[in-house]
């Protein structure tokens, strides 16, 4: 099994699997999703511009 | 008169993690080659076929002559994979790895990859936990005009470094074999091709915070035991697979003897010392590996020599930070 490690906006370390059957493809929007989840601070601000 | 039916010539390399340890995968020969090393030659013959139980059933009563035979069960192969470590050569990500025979043969050998986006983008290998089943491979050769295939492959790990070449990467290992079956080389895609591996150029090694050292040749072994075999009366062929347990990461370095005052290998052994212990072999991003232990004791001290060059050799044994971490060694390729 395959892991990412990140460091939230705390300072802890966090180790998530990928899961066995996810494809290739989508493991980077799978990873970012995971460590948006595990640690809201790191999304970035998005704003949507277009009420404006 | 014909020509020669098989010739033992090319060969070639597929391995896979598998989902299911000890069950087969599907290979693909564009996604999971391997690139073998086999050295200025021809390659080894391949390995035998093997049976715990060969199918000896003794004597005949009437006449001590042999009985005949029934059949062998429990079949399994060992043999022994060989490459030379190098990097994917562009950026890693969570699906961008170091090549095949580097990342999934490491994972045979009992270590977790992890990916990282930090420090720089890295693929890290330590030791599996316990608590966790280690990664086993499906494995297929294609050696002397024959597909050898086996499942539930697990394997120790060492390497070599003489001289100033490149590190030899070998991987001991064993699994489940099935019958041998007629298939020449088909076109395999290896991964990373134009990349060349890293020579020993450069390495740095830090021993007890000591990076002056003249390295001279280093000697890698994991001492990981795959040997139990799991006999399963229930099951058809009789083999379960192998169980991996414990090992015993050991650097064998040989350095020109330094003063004492900088690096004293007598006095670590006898003083027990742990200190961190660490080698990278390649410069460039993407292709360079370090391999290191944050605890190494000497557990061995060999005076030597090499014409009038006083040398020493010594033997760093990497050891977890407390019993349960997983920590006595890490493989970094970034």
């Amino acid at each position: 099994m395959e892991f990412f490690t990140f460091t939230t906006a705390k300072g802890e370390v966090v180790t998530l699997p990928f899961p066995i059957d996810l494809p290739l493809t989508e493991r980077d929007d799978y990873m970012a999703a995971a460590i948006a989840a595990a640690d809201p601070t790191a999304i970035p601000a998005t704003t949507d511009d277009t009420e404006d | 008169m014909p020509t020669a039916a098989r010739l033992n010539q090319v060969i070639g390399v597929l391995a896979k993690v598998e989902a299911d340890p000890n069950v087969a995968e599907t290979l693909s020969n564009s996604a999971d080659a391997c690139n073998v090393y086999i050295g200025d030659g021809n390659p080894p013959a391949p390995t035998p076929v093997e049976y715990v139980f060969d199918g000896n059933i003794g004597r005949a009563a009437g006449n001590m002559a042999p009985q005949r035979r029934t059949t062998p069960n429990g079949r399994f192969r060992a043999g022994e994979f060989q490459c030379l470590p190098k990097g994917l050569g562009s950026t890693y990500s969570a699906s961008a790895f170091p090549p095949n025979e580097v990342h999934r043969w490491l994972q045979g050998a009992g270590y977790t990859a992890t990916y990282s986006a930090t420090p720089t983008p890295e693929w890290r290998y330590t030791p599996t936990p316990f608590d966790q089943v280690p990664a086993h491979l499906t494995v297929r050769q294609f050696m002397q005009g024959t597909q050898w295939d086996q499942a539930g492959v697990q394997s120790d790990f060492s390497y070599q470094s003489q001289g100033l070449g490149v590190p030899i990467f070998s991987f001991p290992w064993r699994g489940v074999a099935t019958a041998p079956a007629d298939q020449s080389l088909p076109a395999l895609t290896i991964g990373a091709a134009a990349v060349i591996p890293p020579v020993a150029s450069a390495v740095v090694m830090t021993a007890n915070a000591v990076t002056t050292m003249t390295l001279r040749e280093v000697s890698y072994s994991r001492n990981r035991s795959v040997e139990t075999a799991r006999i399963a009366q229930n099951l058809a062929g009789g083999h379960a697979g192998f169980i991996a347990g414990q090992f015993s990461p050991e650097w064998q370095v040989t350095v020109e003897r330094p003063a004492r005052s900088v690096f004293d290998p007598e006095a670590l052994m006898a003083s027990a010392a742990s200190f961190a212990f660490s080698l990278t072999y390649g410069t460039t991003q993407f292709n360079r590996w370090a391999h290191s232990t944050a605890q190494g004791q000497i557990i061995a001290v060999q005076p030597a020599a090499e014409g009038e060059l006083a040398t020493v050799t010594f033997t760093v044994r990497g050891h977890s930070s407390t019993p349960s971490a997983n920590d006595a060694e890490l493989i970094v390729f970034n």
